[in-house]
């Protein structure tokens, strides 16, 4: 039994991904003492967020190999094997729990984090990472997407949450309970998941190999789980189109190759308008969080990057069957530019719906003032053509063969990025108009590159 | 109950609003090889699941080692092994760790088999599971589950991704296993002379049913193809119990029966003052015939 | 001492004619021409088995249902003894009604080459002399 409860430690401990980001979690609170030591706080802190961060990471993670450890014939046919696997993946988050709670130990008190704060936090991404792999299904994936990168943006305020938690007790006992029985729920369910369950076969795989695998396991995507919810609205995209050569405009054979996205876009809308009042119910009643959601220079990678991610994370599936479709009589270089195009137009969506719900919504029911002003506006058309950058820059290097060259344009983008966040909003508005009308030329560029590299591309 | 290893009463399974098993009984007596036919899409893979409980049924019973599949106690697990069609496993681990996991699951495991069936296929114990090609793949899950010597041995497809070589190297094992140890095997194929060679019961899945099961001899015996050949004209009166297919003219027919017995064909030549030669069928000719 | 017959069966996996078949008339025919001689061993069920590539069970069943014909004994620890020397004791009708395919295939290739039957005796007859 020991050996075995090591082997499945070894399991998690031989995956890059995770002991990588064990690594920088358990560097990121070492640094943190030790600059804490050196009594430099501002170090401290910001080791402290790689550590947070990182946590969120290895959710993630956990949640992904809880499912892929369990959604097998070897669970239900292995001796011991979902028991013993639940409970080492739940001696994990333990220890990081009680690491968390070590490295916490003799704080002085002019540092805020607490061990309930702590504790409520980490459960609760455990909870939200969890969803995420449970239910890895096409379009709720990118729902809960959107939920679990508002967590992540939420940790760049992550004082401010603690503060809140701390200072709330009931609130973060309303956190550990809703984590806990979520928690229960999932293991429950983990216990008895067969082959027949829903959430069996949609599993968020990574790398891509991988994914074509499953891809091809699975089937064409199937559209029968949302019209048991949505009654017909896949079908509304099948049934009514017209074939791909009777389509005229680039509009409309841009649609044809995006017709699975729409669907998904409708079920977005309504999830969005059902969430809408309960956050905003939250918003008002956090205070803390109030000028999170009122501020909207706050958000700036919630508005600008996260729509980016959704959308080149729903492609990301389908172009491994772009070899495969362009077999079909259609021709590469219009086919690209169709695809480019569908793309653009998705993210000119979800953007909107971002910026409708995560500011202008809030910024309407919490009467804030900037609303009045145009400087507002120009930072939202801001974070609207940044998104545009980033979106022409991830295509671009998603054409790259190179890693190096992939890494270097990365860590450019990411610092652009984080340079956009901090000090894009202390400009007047003439800089603010200049810097989006940049973005845009940039943006261009790096579109026609993709294209150009694209449709030279072999697939 | 005890003599057999799998046993299916009156099973029923639905996927989604398609029948996929309708009403269908099977049992798989302990110590044979049994091999399980039918066309693509006949529910082998479906069926195979029901029997180890991998997917819930809407109506029947099904013992596994006289146990419930639904619920299988860890004893059982330990007598089982069971190799899918195709399978992701963590691509990060190299063979001998895979086979290290595997093998801290179960009480009992045969290293020295393990190594000698890596060594017969080739397989480097140091190579990444996720650099394996398709067939190498799918050798190691064989080996794999047969490293704890179980007592019931279910391969759906097993060799469907195999060059004839290690076809071969497969069907030896199996029969080593066999004839070396109480041991049954269940497996689904549509490679027929794979079938031919080791097995001894066959069944046939055809529409959501059970067509045929039995010894693969005894189907050999009882599914024949006659050619009549009559002094009268025969297109309209043929009344043959058993009849599959018919292909005929004036004087002349070609029919495929099922069973058959000597004695039929004399009754025949009798009543039609016929000429007839029995033409043997092998696994594949049957199995084509049954499908028409 | 044991006398073991070196013989190994051919088989055809994929003929119509059960596995089981083809070795009780591979025996009777290789008894029947001497190749394999009375009071001898056969190699055992596992080593034919393993031979051949074929599922025990069915190298079994043929022994057996050679031994219920009277071809084979068995031996206890010892194994599988031949213990006629041919057909001698199953019955005319039996032995003649297994020749008949055979016979039939001779007069079709007969007409075929329009042959008359007296020659076809002659010819065969001139075999026998042989």
């Amino acid at each position: 039994m020991i050996k075995n409860i090591k082997q499945i430690i070894l399991l998690y401990l031989r995956n890059p991904a995770f002991s990588l980001i064990l690594g920088i979690y358990l560097s990121g609170a070492v640094s943190s003492r030790y600059f804490l030591y050196k009594r430099d706080f501002f170090m401290s802190e910001e080791a402290f967020t790689f550590m947070f961060l990182s946590v969120i990471c290895l959710a993630y993670i956990m949640g992904v190999q809880i499912k892929r450890q369990l959604a097998n014939y070897r669970a239900s046919l292995l001796p011991h094997y979902r028991k013993r696997h639940l409970g080492v993946s739940s001696l994990w988050y333990v220890l990081f729990i009680l690491f968390a709670f070590l490295w916490e130990k003799s704080l002085p008190p002019s540092i805020i984090f607490t061990r309930a704060g702590l504790t409520g936090i980490y459960l609760a991404c455990l909870c939200v990472a969890m969803l995420i792999t449970w239910v890895g299904y096409l379009s709720l994936v990118r729902v809960f997407l959107v939920l679990y990168f508002a967590v992540l943006i939420l940790a760049i305020q992550s004082q401010s949450i603690f503060h809140m938690i701390d200072n709330t007790p009931w609130l973060n006992g309303f956190f550990l309970f809703l984590s806990l029985v979520m928690l229960l729920l999932f293991g429950i369910r983990m216990m008895k998941l067969k082959e027949g369950n829903f959430e069996y076969s949609y599993l968020l795989t990574w790398p891509p190999k991988d994914l074509i695998k499953s891809q091809f396991a699975v089937g064409p995507q199937k559209p029968g789980f949302l019209s048991v919810i949505f009654g017909d609205l896949p079908a509304a995209g099948e049934g009514k189109t017209k074939k791909y050569t009777e389509k005229r405009s680039m509009l409309s054979r841009a649609f044809h190759w995006d017709y699975i996205e729409l669907a998904e876009l409708k079920l977005f809308w309504i999830f969005l308008a059902l969430l809408t009042p309960f956050y905003l119910w939250f918003v008002k009643m956090a205070n803390e969080l109030h000028l999170f959601y009122n501020n909207t220079y706050a958000n700036f990678l919630l508005l600008s990057v996260t729509p980016v991610l959704i959308v080149i994370c729903g492609n990301y599936r389908r172009i491994v069957f772009w070899g495969y479709e362009l077999l079909k009589p259609v021709k590469k270089e219009p086919f690209i530019l169709q695809h480019g195009f569908a793309m653009l137009m998705n993210l000119l969506l979800y953007w909107f719906l971002f910026i409708l719900f995560f500011s202008i919504l809030p910024g309407l029911v919490l009467e804030n003032p900037f609303l009045n002003e145009l400087k507002y506006w120009l930072y939202l058309f801001l974070t609207g053509s940044y998104a545009f950058v980033v979106f022409a820059w991830i295509s671009y290097m998603s054409s790259l063969k190179s890693t190096r060259l992939m890494i270097l344009n990365g860590l450019v983008l990411c610092l652009l990025s984080l340079l956009q966040f901090y000090e894009a909003a202390n400009f007047p508005r003439f800089i603010i108009l200049t810097n989006s009308t940049v973005c845009l030329l940039i943006g261009g560029i790096f579109i026609q590159a993709t294209y150009r590299r694209w449709c030279r591309a072999e697939f | 109950m005890a003599d057999f290893a799998i046993e299916m009463k009156n099973v029923s399974k639905e996927l989604g609003r398609k029948k996929v098993l309708r009403d269908l009984s099977l049992a798989i007596p302990k110590g044979s090889v049994f091999g399980l036919l039918g066309k693509n899409g006949a529910g082998k893979t479906t069926l195979i699941k029901c029997a180890l409980g991998l997917v819930r049924i809407q109506a029947g019973g099904i013992t596994v080692l006289g146990d419930d599949p639904g619920n299988l106690h860890e004893d059982t697990k330990q007598k089982l092994g069971y190799v899918p069609q195709s399978d992701r496993i963590y691509p990060w681990l190299s063979v001998k760790q895979i086979i290290n996991y595997t093998a801290s699951f179960y009480s009992h495991w045969n290293d020295q088999l393990v190594h000698s069936l890596l060594n017969d296929w080739d397989l480097d114990s140091n190579d990444k599971v996720g650099l394996l090609s398709e067939g190498q793949a799918q050798m190691l899950m064989i080996i794999l589950a047969l490293g704890h010597e179980p007592q019931l041995l279910i391969f759906d497809e097993p060799v469907a991704s195999l060059d004839p070589a290690a076809r071969r190297q497969f069907l030896k094992t199996i029969l080593k296993i066999v004839s070396d140890r109480e041991c049954t095997v269940f497996f689904s194929t549509h490679i027929t002379s794979d079938l031919e060679r080791v097995a001894d019961r066959v069944a046939l899945l055809k529409d959501d049913k059970i067509d045929f099961c039995g010894e693969l001899d005894v189907l050999k015996d009882e599914v024949k193809r006659l050619r009549i050949v009559a002094p009268v004209d025969i297109s309209e009166e043929l009344n043959i119990s058993g009849l599959i297919f018919c292909e005929r003219s004036h004087h002349e027919a070609i029919i495929s029966v099922r069973g058959f017995k000597p004695e039929m064909k004399i009754a025949i030549e009798k009543q039609l003052k016929a000429e007839i030669e029995v033409e043997d069928l092998n696994l594949e000719e049957i199995f084509l015939e049954l499908n028409r | 001492m044991k006398n073991k017959a070196k013989y190994y069966f051919q088989i055809n996996t994929s003929s119509g004619v059960p596995i089981y078949r083809q070795i009780i008339d591979q025996v009777k025919t290789h008894i029947a021409t001497g190749r394999i001689k009375p009071d001898t061993f056969l190699l055992s069920v596992r080593q034919v088995a393993g031979e051949l590539e074929i599922n025990p069970m069915t190298v079994s069943k043929a022994y057996s249902t050679l031994e219920k014909e009277g071809v084979l004994g068995y031996v206890r620890g010892q194994g599988m003894k031949v213990k006629m020397k041919s057909h001698a004791r199953a019955d005319l009708k039996k032995r003649e009604r297994e020749l008949i395919p055979l016979l039939r295939e001779v007069k079709v290739k007969a007409s075929q080459l329009s042959l008359q039957p007296k020659k076809v005796i002659d010819l065969l007859k001139a075999l026998w002399e042989e």
